[in-house]
This record gives structure tokens, sequence and C-alpha cells, in this order.
């Protein structure tokens, strides 16, 4: 064989090789695109079919999360600013027992004892509490009678009742025929602030 | 020259651009048939049903995540410090108690 013919050859099966690598490529691109575009369609048809229930049963899902999630939280937070009311109850067992070294209880109960009574126009007034602040009371009577007229400017009367209130601290005062009474219990008055100072309680510990 | 020869080599050449369309035509057929395949999988039921329950697996998971997170923050609320705690009965105390003049 000629080498002129060798060479002539040989660009025969180089062109030919060539065309054909060109037909296969071109070829694949065109199946890929085929593919490609029945994919999109799919696409189109599950977003007419179930994409619209996918998307409901994930809100409804990841909703329900959130939901339970939130619980939680104001489950975890409640509880915080319950122990801090229940903290607050103890402490005032401790102010009225005369433990707590910040407070002066006998001050305490003069300042809750006027504010009671300031809320009645009869002269003669009842007192209860506790036991050992009706002990207090019975001892000291005459005393704080007179620092509550001073304080009030008014000739009040105040008898120490026999039966005692189950009561952490402070004072019940009543008028003689009991039509009226004025609870200024301790934790009566806790209570009564509670949901007031809820918030405030929560700023302070989670904000 | 030797003319056969190139006959044959040409021959040859253009069996292989032959087999490269035949082949092509092949690919084509397969990948219209592979896409006719994918468009009448979306509307099987079993597909639709298989497909739901991968999502509502997937929705699960991602539900569990965010459950995972609240825990967290809800335990870490639980650790409140005692300052914060200290200073919000203080606060309660000031306003339960009464105010001396």
């Amino acid at each position: 064989m000629s080498d002129a013919v060798q060479v002539i050859k040989s660009e025969i099966l180089r062109r030919s090789q060539e065309e054909a690598e060109r037909i296969i490529s071109e070829t694949e691109e065109k199946a890929r695109h085929i593919v490609s575009a029945a994919e999109m369609t799919a696409d189109e048809v599950l977003a007419k079919s179930i994409k619209p229930e996918i998307s409901v049963m994930r809100k409804r899902i990841l909703g329900s999360a959130r939901l339970e999630g939130r619980k939680l939280l104001l489950q975890a937070k409640s509880e915080v600013v319950s122990r801090v009311f229940e903290l607050v109850k103890e402490r005032l067992s401790r102010i009225a027992e005369g433990k707590d070294p910040g407070y002066n209880y006998e001050e305490l109960l003069f300042q809750l004892l006027s504010e009671a009574a300031q809320k009645f126009e009869e002269k003669r007034l009842m007192v209860t509490s506790n036991e050992q602040t009706l002990s207090y009371l019975r001892k000291n009577l005459r005393g704080i009678e007179e620092r509550v007229r001073d304080a009030l400017e008014s000739e009040i009367s105040l008898e120490v009742e026999n039966s005692p209130y189950n009561c952490v601290g402070g004072v019940v005062v009543s008028n003689p025929n009991r039509t009226k009474v004025f609870y200024n219990c301790l934790e009566g008055r806790l209570l009564r602030l509670r949901e007031i100072l809820t918030g405030k309680v929560g700023e302070i510990l989670f904000s | 020259m030797n003319v056969d020869e190139l006959i044959e080599q040409e021959r040859k050449a253009t069996k292989m651009v032959e087999d490269a369309e035949a082949k092509s035509e092949k690919i084509i057929s397969e990948a219209r048939e592979k896409a006719k395949e994918i468009v009448s999988k979306v509307t099987k039921k079993e597909f639709l049903e298989a497909r739901l329950k991968e999502e509502e697996a997937k929705a699960e998971a991602e539900a569990e995540e965010i459950k995972r997170r609240y825990a967290a923050d809800a335990a870490k609320i639980r650790l409140t410090p005692v300052e914060r705690i200290q200073k919000a009965i203080s606060l309660v105390l000031e306003e339960v108690l009464p105010q001396f003049e």
C-alpha cells in the first residue's frame, strides 16, 4: 500500500469518526432536552394535582409543631412566673413571722391596718388576723389605735376579734355588724396584684 | 493508487456514520420513552400516594426539629438566672407591701 493511499484512508476514517461523534453528541443533548422537558411537564402536572395537597399538609404538620412548641414556651414561662409568686408568698410568710431583716412587720401591719380603716365610715372597727398577729395586736392595741387615729385624724376605736383568720399576715377589718369587711391580708394583696404584675414580672424574667 | 482500497474505506466510513445515526435514533427513542414514563408516572395513583407519604415524612421530620428547638428554648427559660428571679421578687414585694409615707 502506498503512503498516499494510507493518508487518504486515514483522512476518510478521521472524518467519519468526527461525523459519528458529532451525531451522537448532538443526539445526547437532544435526549437530555427531551427528558428535562418531560420533567418540567411532570412538575406542572404535580403542581396541578398533589402540590396544593402537599402544601396544605405541610402547613398543618408544621403549624401544629409550632403551636405545640409555643405551648411549651408558655408553659415554661408560666412555671417560672408561678415560682416567683410562690417565692414571694414564702417571703411574705417570713416577713410576717419577723424573720426577714429587710422588713419591719409591725410597721407594715400598722400601714395595712390604717389602709383598711380608711375604707370605713364607722369609727368602731373589728380587727382579726392570724394567731401570731392577733397576739401582737392584743398586746399593743392601744398604741396602734393611737397611731391610726393620728394618721387618719379620726377617733377610731379598734377591737381585736377572738377568732383568728387563716392568713399569712396582714389584717381583716370589719364594721361591728360585719356588713362591710375589708381583707387586707398579705396573700390577698398578692392575689389581687398577681394578674397586673404578671406582665412586668415576665418582662424582668424573659426580656 | 488502489481505488478498491479507498472504496472499501469509504464504505466503512459510511457504515460508521450509519451506525451512529442508528444509535442516535435509539437514544432519541429511549429518551422519548423515558419522557413518556416520567409524565405518565406522575398521574398514577401509587406514585401520587408514595409522593404524598414521602412529603409527609419530610414534614414530620421538620416538625420534630421545630419541636426540639422549642423544647430547648423552654429548658433555657426554666433555667432563668437567680438574679432575675430576685429582681422580679423585689418588684412584686414593692407592689404588694404598703409603702411607708
